[in-house]
């Protein structure tokens, strides 16, 4: 059997980006003054799961995106690790839209597309960390939907899937076609293939406009809610604790610590 | 404001603490407050324990309504929120509260907003409320009219006081008649495993030792088990140390992983990224042991030691064996 899977991913500001180096605009965006950009690391995980099914039982991968600013070697890296096609929605526009216009673009992309079995997000983006655009795409597609994904096994039906739970993990089960969200617990995204990157260097992700899907400015940005972003400051009040030889700075740290009556 | 609704959880017949933060963070902005239970008959609890904290209850109980099902419960909530109009509902940062409450503002397209803090409601019926974006790196201060639609709000666990005064009157409960279908139920629980780890629960440990990429493999982290067991702690670790596979991801603290706050964290080779901090920044004294004086972590410890810990960890663990000689 081979299976349709859609993988939605978000093109963010590197995470580890030094604060500083993010500015906030007027308008409330945040930008990168490095322009170093990434693909959301739980994004990484989802293609990676992809990639797990498609070793596991034969899958066409397509990967979606809508955004703006799209950097080529970002977005084509799902492409290099093994995914068969790229899909992006490209708008200005999106720079201010919110999770639910984001959810509603990746919807009509997703009729566009055509039949599906299985969509794969990240759990969160790393960037607004709101974790809710796939749980409405699911219901706007209104089709079963499974978050934290750490185990994704398919089977001729439909998918058995272990959710990320304190204390343990949940098996669920459900038909196709469904959303899941995958958490980093499913392992670490594959590094590309030689194979894989000279594809990539070839193909051409398809590119369409949010007209093109049947989007309106009117249904952008329905919940903008944001007033003011700030950067929080903490003032440091570290004590060092200092010693010629490395040795000694063990039994300093147990002796400060029984001071303070730490321990 | 009139109306707050708050969606109550519980566990094995008893409300979890997050119900009375919840409560707690109604009384706070609203007039009339009411908890929306919803449970199968073995597991929704007595109500007496919390019925003299809110001012109605609306009980739901249907045996699809297990802790397990995210879609029954969008289903009914949409009924009751639909039925009933509240100015806001305020669903906790759960698994749980995190998959209805995105699925519930879409059906009942009100708006919404996830893991807020500091919740106000001015005279106007203006709310704000401020939540962390960007892993923590950016505060972003929200605001709305609430009486437009229904607004929804998940809120953070420990953000509100789960103590709560009595009302002077008890609640009124009703029963909500209850229209779930089968078809409404797409995703099928099988069964929960339970991952047993030995010793202290890291969540309720007042000593953590936690371990990050700098470790450079999984061997550290035995001594790491050393410190924990001298000073009757648990283990954690950063999330890159968890995705290395050097230790379990149920060992995982920061912004997706577990939430600790002991009165002493001990870190070793973390760098203190936002993202980590995030499952930390109640933890009352941090030390943090890194090579790099220059680590982010220096800037949020209170005690810090640069340096090897190849070479202060063993020197650090005879210390702590003399010490209870």
């Amino acid at each position: 059997m081979s299976i349709k899977i859609i993988v939605c991913v978000k093109q963010v500001i590197d995470p580890d980006a030094p604060v500083a180096s993010l500015d906030i605009g007027e308008d409330n965006s945040v930008s990168s003054k490095e322009k170093r950009f990434v693909l959301n690391g739980y994004d990484e995980n989802a293609v990676e799961a992809a990639l797990k099914i498609k070793d596991d039982v034969g899958a066409e991968i397509t990967v979606l995106s809508v955004g703006s600013d799209f950097e080529n070697d970002v977005m084509k890296k799902p492409i290099s690790m093994g995914a068969d096609r790229l899909i992006l929605i490209e708008d200005a526009m999106l720079l201010s839209a919110d999770g639910f216009a984001a959810a509603d673009l990746l919807g009509k992309a997703i009729e566009k597309i055509g039949e599906f079995d299985l969509i794969l997000c990240g759990r969160q983006a790393s960037d607004w960390d709101n974790a809710y655009v796939p749980l409405v795409l699911s219901e706007i597609l209104n089709i079963a939907c499974v978050t934290l994904a750490q185990k994704i096994d398919v089977n001729t039906n439909g998918v058995r899937i272990e959710r990320v739970m304190p204390g343990g993990y949940q098996v669920v089960e459900t038909e196709f076609p469904a959303l899941i969200t995958v958490s980093n617990e499913i392992g670490s995204p594959r590094y590309p293939t030689i194979r894989g990157i000279m594809n990539a260097g070839r193909k051409q992700p398809d590119i369409w406009t949010s007209a093109e899907i049947g989007m309106t400015t009117d249904l952008l940005n329905k919940q903008s809610l944001i007033k003011n972003l700030s950067i929080p400051t903490s003032e440091p009040d570290c004590e060092f604790l200092d010693s010629d030889s490395e040795e000694e700075l063990g039994r300093l740290l147990v002796e400060n610590l029984m001071e303070k009556k730490l321990i | 404001m009139n109306n707050v609704f708050v969606l109550a959880e519980h566990k094995a017949q008893s409300f979890e603490n997050i119900t009375y933060e919840l409560i707690s963070a109604a009384r706070s902005v609203g007039k009339n407050v009411s908890l929306l239970v919803l449970g199968n008959s073995s597991s929704i609890p007595n109500l007496v324990e919390i019925s003299s904290f809110v001012n109605h209850i609306y009980i739901a109980e249907h045996e699809l309504l297990n802790e397990w099902n995210a879609d029954s419960w969008t289903s009914v909530l949409y009924d009751i929120c639909s039925k009933n109009r509240p100015d806001l509902l305020l669903i906790g940062k759960t698994n749980l509260g995190r998959d209805l409450g995105p699925r519930l503002a879409y059906k009942l397209n009100g708006r919404f907003i996830q893991d807020c803090f500091g919740m106000q409601v001015g005279d106007n019926n203006v709310f704000t409320a401020l939540r962390p974006v960007y892993g923590g790196n950016i505060i972003a201060e929200v605001e709305f009219e609430l009486n437009e639609c229904i607004n929804i709000a998940v809120i953070r666990a420990g953000s509100y006081d789960k103590e709560i005064d009595e009302l002077s009157i008890e609640a009124t409960v009703e029963n909500v008649d209850i229209n779930l279908h089968a078809n409404d139920i797409k995703v099928r629980h099988i069964e929960f495993i339970e991952e047993s780890s030995s010793g202290i629960k890291l969540e309720d440990a007042s000593v953590v030792v936690v371990g990050g990429r700098g470790l450079g493999g999984p061997e550290p982290f035995e001594l790491l088990e050393n410190i924990a067991e001298l000073l009757g702690g648990a283990v954690g670790a950063s999330r890159a140390a968890c995705d290395a596979g050097w230790i379990d991801h149920n060992k995982q603290i920061g912004l997706t992983g577990k939430t600790v706050s002991p009165n002493l964290y001990i870190t070793v080779g973390v760098s203190g990224a936002s993202q980590h901090m995030a499952g930390c920044s109640n933890a009352k004294n941090i030390v943090a042991i890194n090579q790099d004086k220059e680590a982010n972590i220096f800037k949020e410890a209170s005690i810090g030691v640069v340096g090897d810990w190849k070479t202060i960890l063993p020197s650090l663990i005879e210390a702590l064996k003399n010490r209870s000689i």
